[in-house]
């Protein structure tokens, strides 16, 4: 099977094109550039793989939450390429494509992701599992103030957690105070400097395309989290 | 040529395909003002939130209703500027990515530009060069037209444009949003003569229009009434703001004609809309044997066939951009070429 | 122009719209001589008080050469300057401090910029804490500019000032 994965919702550019188990990536630290770095991008990875946008099954996107503006871009992206080369789509939650990050990087199996989302707060999730095909989300995408997340239930034996994403480099401290924590009912390691990457996006949305969970392009639309107001 | 045009940079979804050989094909309008309207005024993040929903259908329905597929589109024209950053990012980003995915041309249009041009979507069209009044919610412009891609500005606004003046003094008069055509309709039932509201800026030399003035006499006419403010007074402010709105703009109409020595005076934007505006530059072109153009109303306001049309031009005279998405807030009109 | 200082407080006569425009230049000075990468401004005072006046001189100090004009209208501003994005925000219609999440104002703190914001009363604890606070007062037909620093930035900024 042959994926393309692209996101660009947070601090962080990058795309992915899978072919099989072949994978080839590209990622950048590029505040405010994405607009103009991200299909140059695509287009050297298709050529450095040797393959032709009308040959892929799919195109995979963050599809948030993250920076709104960052978001929609990657949605647009999304939804032109695969109007253009009739391709079906797959949405990927940034907060799952960071535990995927920590579960290929350092075998965690129970992950807290947390973004940071600015005006003190912080859009954040937990996941468990064991591979690409079992990780699943505990209770759904929040947004909070780092003090009132809803930490996952302690269980009987001290359970070893790991915690990624922005979120948690500019309020480890405040994550790390919570009673839970402190008390040793939870244990936390925190993985430093992680933002949303296309590849564990592509290796995610390869178990979706497996499973037939495709959208058409104009459902390539944004996940912000917060999209009510009161 | 076909070229696939996008407009999304205010409040307004427009999509159009035009065809060099064979003009506009199809064209999609979609407008988010109901959605605004509680807000009193275009809010950003909404705007961009619902482009992202509305663009990709309204291309598809464009498509079927010119019985064309995708692939049979041979150029994508975008709004790049000026407007909201977010909501031009929208069409943008969905634009330059469908045409570099068809490995056709993309052309970045500028919003003005595209106002400008939209009376040569008309059967009978104006001859270059010529003079333009742009008036809209966001822009307050007089220009003159020596060719496509060639521009000066002769005057604008140096605070709010003429519409948003219309649209805050409606506001203030108690009217809905967006305010400004009930306005005219309230000011048909007001009387000459109660209240005189000055004509700012024609005392000066130049062509430049302020408008936050005469919104601030507004304010302050209405704060003198009080509570004695009734039905009749505020169709009389309502008559005496239009009338001086009006004026100030014909007068420097009338200043630019005479300046530039042009016979051809072509109107645009929302407020060219306006019943006072239009009888007002009818009077004053006759006098001077002036030709006048006002494209019709779908195309004063914002819309995909004046960006098609643009970017058609732009397309068949060979000009190729980088898979960029480009998108510029604010874009001066006189550094296009 | 007349000054009066205080340890954190800053007051200044202001005569006419020249006059208000020349105190933003000053500000804005201020800020790129302490080489401050960002700041959030927040300006309070009545309608007509001379709020967008002041905001035009800082912007057009910063290096922006064309118009600035109310951001009622739009809300929100955005100016490119060759130092830092500024962003002048005008927040007189939200009915809710959440609305403004409608202004994507969570990303505008995501990067060094200055934020200039009118009627900042109406965003309530939604928005990030100012450094510095500027108030414009009516006397009679002149104005007094009162600006106050609540953080160290702004404690820098009204050093300079």
């Amino acid at each position: 099977m042959r994926l393309l994965a692209l996101d660009t919702c947070t601090e962080a550019c990058s795309a992915t094109v899978i072919i099989d188990d072949e994978a080839h990536s590209q990622y950048q630290i590029a505040p405010r550039q994405h607009s103009v770095i991200i299909l140059p991008m695509i287009e050297s990875l298709l050529a450095e793989s040797g393959i032709s946008l009308k040959q892929l099954d799919a195109i995979a996107f963050g599809c948030g939450p993250g920076a709104f503006t960052g978001v929609r871009l990657g949605a647009s992206v999304t939804q032109g390429i695969a109007l253009g080369a009739d391709l079906p789509v797959i949405p990927i939650s940034t907060l799952a494509s960071l535990a995927h990050t920590a579960m290929r990087l350092q075998g965690a199996n129970q992950v807290l992701s947390a973004i940071d989302a600015r005006m003190g707060e912080v859009y954040y999730a937990s996941f468990q599992g064991s591979s690409a095909d079992d990780l699943s989300c505990i209770g759904e995408e929040k947004l909070s103030a780092p003090e009132s997340i809803d930490l996952p239930e302690p269980q009987a034996s001290i359970a070893q957690w790991t915690g990624i994403g922005s979120g948690w480099d500019t309020y480890h401290q405040q994550f790390l105070q919570r009673s839970e924590i402190v008390t040793g009912s939870l244990a936390f390691q925190w993985l430093e400097d992680k933002f949303p990457n296309a590849l564990d996006i592509a290796l995610l949305a390869k178990i979706q395309f497996a499973n037939g969970k495709m959208l058409t392009p104009e459902e390539a639309l944004p996940v912000y989290i917060r999209d009510k107001i009161v | 040529m076909r070229v696939l045009g996008l407009e999304t940079s205010c409040d307004e979804t427009g999509i159009a395909l035009y065809d060099t050989d064979n003009g506009l094909l199809a064209e999609r309008l979609y407008s988010q003002v109901s959605l605004h309207s509680e807000f009193g005024g275009v809010v950003p993040e909404l705007a961009s939130r619902d482009h992202i929903r509305k663009t990709l259908p309204l291309i598809r329905q464009t498509l079927n209703e010119a019985r064309l597929s995708i692939d049979q589109i041979d150029g994508v024209a975008y709004t790049a500027g000026p407007g909201l950053i977010g909501a031009l990012l929208v069409g943008a980003g969905i634009g330059r990515s469908l045409a570099w995915s068809l490995g056709i041309p993309a052309v970045a249009v500028h919003h003005m530009e595209g106002h400008l041009l939209a009376p040569m979507l008309e059967a009978v069209q104006p001859t270059f060069p010529f003079v333009a009044l742009l008036v809209s919610g966001g822009h307050t412009l007089l220009v003159y037209v020596e060719k496509v891609g060639h521009y000066q500005i002769l005057g604008e606004s140096v605070d709010d444009a003429v519409g948003e003046a219309f649209d805050k003094t409606a506001k203030l008069l108690g009217l809905p949003y967006p305010g400004g055509p009930e306005l005219s309709q309230l000011a048909k039932s007001g009387r000459q003569g109660i209240y005189r509201f000055p004509r700012p800026m024609v005392n000066r030399p130049g062509l430049d229009f302020s408008y936050s003035g005469l919104k601030t006499f507004a304010m302050n006419t209405v704060k003198k009434l009080g509570d004695s403010i009734d039905a009749q007074a505020r169709a009389d402010i309502a008559y005496a703001f239009q009338e001086a709105a009006v004026d100030s703009l014909v007068i420097k109409c009338k200043r630019a004609l005479k300046q530039t020595g042009l016979t051809s005076l072509v109107v645009a934007g929302g407020v060219s809309a306006n019943d006072c505006l239009r009888g007002e530059l009818k009077k004053l072109c006759d006098k001077m044997s002036v030709e006048l153009y006002f494209p019709k109303l779908e195309y004063c306001t914002d819309n995909g066939a004046m960006i098609a049309y643009a970017g058609s031009l732009r397309l068949m005279d060979g000009h190729i951009e980088e898979a960029v998405i480009e998108a510029k807030p604010r874009w001066p009109l006189d550094t296009l070429s | 122009m007349s000054k009066i200082n205080n340890y954190n407080k800053l007051s200044i006569r202001i005569d006419d719209g020249l006059a208000m425009e020349a105190c933003g230049k000053q500000v804005a000075e201020a800020i790129v001589s302490s080489k401050l990468p960002g700041a959030q401004i927040h300006l309070m005072g009545e309608l007509g008080a001379g709020k967008t006046t002041f905001a035009r001189g800082f912007i057009q100090a910063m290096g922006y050469d064309g118009h600035v004009k109310s951001p009622t209208y739009t809300l929100i501003e955005p100016y490119e300057t060759p130092y830092v994005m500024i962003y002048h925000l005008d927040l007189y219609r939200l009915s809710n401090p959440e609305e403004l999440e409608f202004l994507a104002y969570r990303d505008l703190c995501q990067e060094n910029s200055i934020c200039l914001i009118e009627w900042p009363e109406q965003g309530g604890k939604m928005l990030c804490t100012a450094d510095i606070t500027i108030n414009i007062v009516f006397i009679g037909d002149k104005r007094e500019v009162g600006m106050t620093s609540v953080s160290s930035v702004g404690d820098r900024l009204l050093q300079r000032l």
